[in-house]
């Protein structure tokens, strides 16, 4: 019997065996693109930061609350608040309707289509996401403006119009419609993402709901849902942020107002589209101020996200399907 | 002689609870199932046995209606329940009557307490008392004494044994007539299968009991009647003692004693 001491231990390798062995050389580079995307991201701050010092020195937090924008040479006042508002108003009606949509959709391709349906209508679904944003915003102003215009308008605004959401005037453009067009433009990511975390829900939890006496759209609804929660939250806040940073096709539809509307019949403005329409002609205030709106809505997307992550932890400390 | 639809002989205490009768089974034009006869006695451990593929899960997802959530499937013939073709049924009171525990542990990634009081919900059975029902049915799958503290935390938090008998209390709060377990303990270690075997012991005072095992030692542990299975035929059916000591079909045989295939 071979005693302990007897066992030869493996002798110590030298680095450039090492290296050659493969696992040091991937661990290197895997560590060097981590940090490298790390560190494009701090620059990416650093380089709006400073940029934007003149603004942010000049009218510090006022920027932020501010609500009027007036480039003229005269006033050179800047606030943020017009855009602001409506990158959120119009995401957050994209994702009023999208989700819902999607997920429903997300259901129906995942659970009850057949199989050879539901791959033919997911690849046409992610088709959509492929077709570039001035297209949509093109349509748009070809389809939905006018019928924006002449009947949802008019209709929402006679039987909504109580409520300070839906009055004239009625333009055609404006938050809503711009909204309507994220939706469509989120729409494929919430479908496609969402299939995918229900397809990922195994077999055995729909069985095991079923063979409790759960009919179909109990063990849907109660279990598979549930089980895919986290994918599911994780292409909503995918759509989320292609919704906030959307630029091309929301210009053309919002109306490009740089004043507050509470009506979302009323036109408006988005962060992104501010940037891509004034940044080549403005001034010596007007682009610092436009680079700290650009720095407003990076930190928007980051806490979006730090929040996402802390209400999946959150609410999967207890039962988590991936525990 | 045996045939291969032969029953042991009944005793009035042990009537029949389920019954299948010339089933026939079809995934598309792929016939699983031949003409299958066979009973499962009241207050009674059935095995199921034979060789990879044989179609022993199979026909057991048939007893409860679950193959047919498969796109494609077939089924001819019949299944009785307490007399009464289970097709006939609602499929929902079926599969709550005849309740089923899986090859691999499958809890909902939800707390004890509400894998537990899942199916009492589900079915209208929770009047006040759920924390009754998760007690009771904790206790009926000797699981109690090792969750009672920790009711409220991750199924998935328990050792792989543990869950499958959680799987077990699970299925059996739904107060079932017939429990079914596919291979229940093919991921578990020795101590965990003896502690399922043990359970059977006592669970079939309560209810029937169907076993798919690929584990012969464990057939001859726990069963009362033994089926042996071949390439989608029920090729013997007897009392266990039979089946292992004198087996009157030469498969069988050739089986029990390792000389297959
Ligand atoms: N979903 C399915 N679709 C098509 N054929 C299937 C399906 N499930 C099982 N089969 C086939 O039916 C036959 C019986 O399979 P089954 O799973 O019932 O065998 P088994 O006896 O349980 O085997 P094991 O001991 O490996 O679990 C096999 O030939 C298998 O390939
Ligand atoms: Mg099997």
């Amino acid at each position: 019997m071979a005693s302990p001491a007897a066992v030869t231990q493996p002798r110590k390798k030298a680095l450039s065996e090492r290296l050659r062995g493969g696992d040091m050389v991937a661990y290197l580079l895997t560590i060097f693109f981590a940090t490298l995307i790390l560190l494009v991201t701090v620059y990416i701050v650093y380089e709006l930061w400073m940029y934007s010092l003149p603004t942010l020195k000049k009218f510090g937090f006022s920027f932020i609350g501010g609500q009027i924008w007036d480039p003229n040479p005269d006033k050179n006042v800047y606030g943020a608040l017009p855009f602001i508002y409506g990158t959120l108003v119009t995401s957050i009606v994209a994702l009023l309707i999208s989700v819902p949509l999607g997920v429903g959709a997300a259901i129906y391709l995942s659970e009850l289509a057949e199989q050879k349906l539901s791959n033919i209508l997911t690849f046409l679904v992610e088709l959509l996401a492929a077709v570039p944003s001035v297209i949509y915003g093109l349509l748009a102003i070809f389809t939905l403006v006018p019928l924006m215009r002449d009947y949802i308008g008019p209709f929402l605004e006679k039987f909504l119009g109580w409520t300070p959401f839906f009055q004239s005037p009625i333009y055609g453009t404006g938050y809503l419609t711009a909204g309507l067009v994220l939706a469509v433009m989120t729409f494929p990511f919430i479908i496609s993402v969402s299939r995918e975390a229900l397809m990922a829900v195994p077999r055995e939890q729909r069985e095991a709901a079923l063979a409790l006496g759960a009919t179909q759209w109990e063990s849907t609804y109660q279990i598979v849902l549930p089980y895919a929660k986290l994918g599911i939250i994780g292409s909503v806040f995918l759509g989320l942020a292609r919704a906030l940073g959307e630029t091309m096709a929301v210009t053309m539809v919002i109306g490009n107002d740089t004043h507050i509307h509470a009506s979302l019949l009323n036109q408006g403005y988005t962060i992104a589209a501010l940037v891509a329409n004034e940044f080549n002609e403005a001034g010596d205030v007007q682009g610092p101020a436009l680079v700290e709106l650009c720095l407003v809505l990076f930190v928007m997307t980051m806490l979006i996200n730090a929040g996402a992550r802390l209400m999946i932890t959150l609410t999967t400390s207890k039962g988590s399907a991936r525990a | 002689m045996a045939s291969p639809t032969s029953t042991p002989e009944a005793t009035p205490a042990h009537r029949a609870k389920m019954r299948a009768e010339n089933v026939n089974f079809f995934y598309g034009s792929f016939q699983a199932l031949h003409n299958i006869n066979i009973e499962f006695r009241e207050n009674q451990v059935t095995a199921l046995i034979g060789p990879s593929g044989c179609g022993k899960s199979t026909f057991l997802r048939n007893l409860n209606r679950i193959n047919e959530t498969l796109r494609g499937t077939r089924l001819e013939g019949q299944i009785l329940l307490d007399g009464e073709d289970i097709m006939q049924e609602d499929v929902t009171t079926i599969r709550r009557r005849v309740g089923m525990v899986f090859q691999r542990p499958n809890p909902f990634p939800k707390s004890i307490f509400e894998n537990i009081i899942y199916g009492p919900k589900i079915n209208g059975m929770v009047k006040g008392n759920a924390s009754e029902i998760v007690e009771s049915s904790l206790r009926r799958a000797a699981l109690w004494d090792e969750v009672k503290d920790k009711l409220h935390e991750s199924a998935y938090a328990l050792s792989g044994g543990q869950q499958q008998r959680l799987c077990i209390a699970r299925g059996l709060a739904v107060n079932p007539d017939v429990l079914l377990l596919d291979e229940p303990c093919s991921a578990l270690d020795p101590i965990a299968t003896a502690k399922i075997e043990d359970l059977l012991f006592t669970l079939k005072e309560q209810c029937t009991i169907v076993i798919v095992t690929h584990s012969m030692q464990q057939a001859a542990r726990v069963a009362d009647q033994t089926g042996f299975f071949l390439l989608g035929k029920l090729i013997e059916f007897d009392k266990t003692d039979i089946i292992f000591k004198n087996p009157a079909k030469r498969e069988t045989e050739d089986y029990i004693t390792g000389r297959f295939g």
